[in-house]
């Protein structure tokens, strides 16, 4: 166990979490190609047995320049083949998995069975960062790197399902309520639905931008047919300093912006649903 | 010779640089999310730098170890994404498009000209940039280092120098 | 044979000043078009750019060290790929002042290969100002 839980940070003992990620981006190993993805596996096997393989996400950096970080009109994605895929290491519960590409690693949690409860963040770091241990010393073992981090994620996805005999509106209501009730208009009563999605610069001790909080809410579908309100966390921004320290400083700052964000966020009824506790 | 491909969205309806989640894709139960349709507005306000801009990346994004018979690194994808984004935080609506040429070490410099100087931002990696803005005073050329730890100044000197 | 070129203990050349290349000398940069090139309709031309002045990953900036050819009876253009690489020289002098070194770099595909090593991006634009065209690239004006 690294250090413990922040003793002030909001406490839920049901939270609506379906899965939490929290990992690193990288400059591109030189020299990374496909057949390395086995070969940092090998010592993931046991704990991680089974694989998926997925096309490689591309490159994401927050960055504050004298525009907002987006430009509407063009959108640009740019990828180039051949080049080694995402591959997720699998745990047999299918409930925790690694994701590796020649620039991220990561370590997800998400919930399989109904009875399945988040690990806890302090648990998820451990494995992420003996994790990361093991894939740089297999990198290096090769003779590939440095690894140089460039940014670092934070993500918690909460999935709210509306309740029998209730509706999306009412359900907005229960989880944004104290920020969204002036919104009913006066001929139009409430909104049908809501999505929103905020972005809150994160800032280091000299008030430097270093990365963002964001918050995105919005109804949805899931397979099973619920219809439900997604909401969605992450803090995304530069490590404090290139290495693993620089990291998991991020990675447990970020964390606490999540929560907090979380916790503000949402209203009262539903801390009680999700029995906060602190 | 790699292929390529490439995908440009214009997307009427506003969307982010940088979709929460781009990092995470491993829900297990896929989520669909209702959008609204929309019309189009019937103002749209396209930068005059843009396309040009990406045209010039896809150039020299497929550019392997050794392409030039040199030596040259290949040019880095996440060199290329990162000077898009740094792009669209500096360049003012009429901005005129850069130049985009590949360095040895899989970096490339972005280079602008105009008859008041030239401006050379290098990004080796994503976050390292360095500037220089070779101005022209009365017939000399004054080597002015711009600073690149925020982007203000880059921003200003584009905005006062290089307009379309 | 010129003195052999210091190593690391890896075998890996590292940068030093060939004392055989002299000050006098003339070192040759190949110059592939279109990427090294900077159109600039303001100004009706197609320049090359700074950028073609720059270092490789692997260390040092790859040039033909043109009077060793010379005495072994090759011209300056034998080594350039095709008819569309272009070609500058600079003087070693001029390098070095600039504080870079120029040394031999065999290892780097011929024997009268060599590099120079040390350019930040502030040297790139005064080489580029100081390169003599030997041979246009294609498309450059």
């Amino acid at each position: 166990m690294i250090n413990g839980r922040p003793a002030d940070l909001p406490e839920f003992g049901a939270p609506p979490l379906t899965e939490v990620a929290i990992g690193a981006q990288f400059d591109v190993i030189p020299g990374f190609m496909t057949p390395h993805l086995g070969l940092v596996w090998q010592p993931f096997r046991d704990q991680f047995p089974l694989l998926e393989e997925a096309s490689a996400l591309p490159p994401v950096f927050e960055t504050f320049g004298s525009n907002p970080q987006f430009v509407p009109g063009i959108s640009f994605q740019l990828s180039m083949a051949p080049e080694a895929p995402r591959v997720f290491f699998i745990n047999q519960a299918r409930s925790e998995l690694l994701q590796v590409q020649r620039d991220r690693f990561l370590h997800n949690w998400r919930k399989v069975g109904q009875a399945d409860n988040y690990p806890r963040f302090e648990r998820m770091l451990d494995t992420f960062t003996s994790s990361f241990a093991t894939f740089s010393k297999t990198i290096s073992a090769a003779g590939l790197g440095p690894i140089i981090p460039n940014q670092c994620e934070v993500t918690y996805i909460n999935q709210m399902p509306v309740p029998p005999g209730s509706n999306l509106s009412d359900l907005t209501d229960d989880l944004f309520g104290q920020h969204t009730g002036s919104l009913a208009l006066g001929d139009l009563g409430k909104p049908e639905d809501l999505r929103f999605l905020l972005r809150y610069v994160m800032r280091d001790a000299e008030g430097k931008p270093i990365g963002r909080l964001i918050a995105s809410a919005e109804p949805a579908r899931r397979a099973d047919g619920q219809t439900i309100v997604q909401l969605t966390l992450t803090a995304r921004g530069r490590p404090s300093s290139p290495d693993e320290k620089g990291i998991v400083d991020f990675l447990k700052r970020g964390r606490i912006s999540v929560v907090k964000g979380f916790a503000h966020l949402t209203g009262p009824k539903m801390h009680k649903l999700w029995e906060r506790t602190q | 010779m790699s292929s390529m491909a490439l995908r440009t969205i214009d997307d009427e309806w506003y969307q982010s640089v940088n979709p929460v989640n781009e990092l995470v894709r491993s829900s297990i139960k896929p989520v669909v999310v209702t959008r609204p349709q929309l019309s189009s507005p019937s103002v749209v306000h396209r930068s005059s730098w843009a396309r040009p801009t990406v045209d010039r990346l896809i150039a020299i994004a497929p550019l392997r170890d050794n392409w030039d018979q040199r030596g040259s690194a290949a040019v880095r994808a996440d060199v290329l994404s990162f000077a898009w984004q740094l792009l669209v935080q500096i360049m003012p609506e009429d901005g005129a498009a850069p130049v985009a040429v590949p360095l040895g070490n899989g970096g490339i410099q972005l280079e602008w000209s105009s008859n008041r100087g030239d401006l050379e931002i290098e990004i080796a990696r994503p976050f390292e940039i360095s500037a220089l803005f070779f101005q022209q005073r009365n017939g000399d050329e004054v080597e002015i280092p711009i600073q690149t730890e925020t982007w203000d100044q880059l921003a200003e000197v584009i905005r006062e120098n290089f307009r379309s | 044979m010129p003195s052999a070129p210091p190593r690391d203990a890896n075998g890996k050349i590292t940068p030093h000043d060939h004392p055989e290349i002299l000050d006098d000398d003339y070192v040759l940069r190949h110059i592939v078009p279109p990427h090294d090139l900077h159109p600039d309709p303001e100004k009706k031309m197609t320049r090359v750019s700074s950028g073609a002045y720059s270092e490789s990953s692997d260390g040092g900036m790859s040039v033909d060290i043109l009077r060793w050819m010379a005495e072994d009876g090759l011209n300056a253009e034998h080594y350039l790929a095709d008819e569309t690489v272009g070609a500058t020289r600079i003087q070693v002098r001029s390098l070095r002042a600039m504080g870079l070194k120029v040394g031999w770099d065999p290892d780097g595909g011929h024997p009268h290969h060599g590099a120079v090593w040390g350019i930040k991006q502030t040297h790139r634009r005064k080489i580029a100002k100081l390169a003599v065209t030997v041979r246009k690239a294609e498309g450059e004006t």
